[in-house]
């Protein structure tokens, strides 16, 4: 039997189009070296980090592998746990159902890589037990913050591409630049930068 | 450096709450205003962050055995631009009213009157990330508000020039630039 603690889609998950989710798993025991071998690989083969930063709605998202929990003296009691926990973090634009299809669809294996160390994983697919599962284990945001809350992970890097077009269309306008120049000038841009506007 | 991506940075901090004083804090963090009411507003290199109260672990049943927290915790989590020490600093001046009313809460916590011992405190407390990906690693928050702001001139501009004459079309571009 399971318990059901975390929740799916809370209002206090949510900043404007972002979402925040928080996810704490148990590492099953003699995984967590795998595990951190298999972060430290992603780190440094670039193609592993590429494909993460293909689902074009997440911001930034982070695993941390948990094997202490810091100790503060009194009254905190020293935790005693059987497992290292696996933290996931992530903030993110679109539904929350669309975010788990997506890591289930676009990246199954990776999903199969890290969450397949934790306790009850059944597996990217089929989605349903995999949404199941993901529920169990998230934890509501108690306060949530986006500086640009407004803006999806695409529209962000839209705009800073569009900021570098635009500096570059910018600096090939002359001071003494003839109105019918620059008038064919800024219609070619905007033809160029019409995905970003 | 897992913490590092680009210029971004992953921090977070995990402190016990004080036995007792869960509820009070759920209710205080649930109570801040959003957006620019924020505290965490006041932290200009703020792309994200979030405070998440752990109650306890999750069991997912057999063959796993069952752990208890002997704390509840509290998990404050945040991407920001560039130094985390600055960031420390930021949090203990930017924001030392809202900083000591949460973290208040946590054994230990030292309160904000000192830079070094509040910034030992959450640096004993930090977690290190293992795997830290960001969609727009090298662009700060100014960045991106800026790209957004400018973007949406752009789009102004373009829309204010469709069908004007060239010299109407420039004069326009020119104010939008703040050039001559």
């Amino acid at each position: 039997m399971t318990e059901i603690v975390g929740i799916a889609t809370d209002a206090r998950n949510v900043d404007g189009r972002v979402q925040a989710m928080t996810v704490l798993t148990p590492i099953r025991p003699r995984s967590t070296f795998l595990l951190r071998l298999g972060f430290f690989v992603g780190r440094h083969y670039k193609p592993l980090s590429a494909k993460l930063r293909q689902l074009s709605f997440i911001h930034y998202a982070r695993w941390s592998i948990v094997t202490r929990i810091p100790e503060n003296g009194p009254p905190q009691e020293p935790e005693r746990l059987h497992y290292d926990y696996l933290m996931f973090t992530t903030n993110f634009n679109g539904t929350w159902d669309q975010y788990i299809d997506a890591f289930s669809e676009v990246v199954p294996s990776r999903m199969k890589a890290i969450w397949g160390s934790s306790f009850g994983f059944p597996g990217p697919a089929p989605v349903g037990p995999f949404k199941a599962y993901i529920r169990r284990n998230e934890f509501v945001t108690n306060h949530y913050y986006g500086a640009y809350p407004e803006a999806s992970t695409t529209l962000v890097l839209s705009a800073l591409d569009l900021r570098e077009r635009f500096a570059r269309f910018a600096r090939g306008v002359q001071d003494d630049i003839e109105p019918e120049a620059f008038r064919a000038a800024w219609l070619a841009f905007l033809t160029e930068v019409q995905a970003h506007l | 450096m897992p913490n590092v991506a680009g210029q971004a940075y992953a921090l977070s901090v995990f402190t016990p709450i004080l036995p007792g004083h869960a509820d009070e804090l759920r209710q205080h963090l649930e109570q801040l205003g959003s957006g620019a009411q924020s505290p965490l507003a006041a932290l200009h290199a703020t792309h994200f962050a979030r405070w998440v109260i752990i109650d306890d672990l999750v069991y997912e049943g057999a063959p796993q055995e069952r752990d208890k927290l002997r704390s509840q915790y509290l998990l404050f989590e945040s991407c920001l631009d560039g130094d985390s020490g600055a960031y420390l600093e930021a949090m203990r001046t930017a924001m030392a009213a809202e900083a000591d009313a949460i973290w208040g809460h946590c054994v230990g916590y030292p309160g904000s009157g000192a830079a070094a011992a509040f910034a030992a405190y959450m640096r004993h407390n930090q977690l290190e990330a293992s795997f830290f990906v960001a969609a727009y690693p090298n662009a700060t928050v100014e960045d991106v508000r800026h790209s957004l702001a400018l973007r949406a001139r752009i789009i102004e501009l373009a829309i204010a020039t469709q069908d004007v004459d060239a010299v109407t079309a420039l004069a326009a571009y020119r104010r939008m630039v703040g050039g001559p």
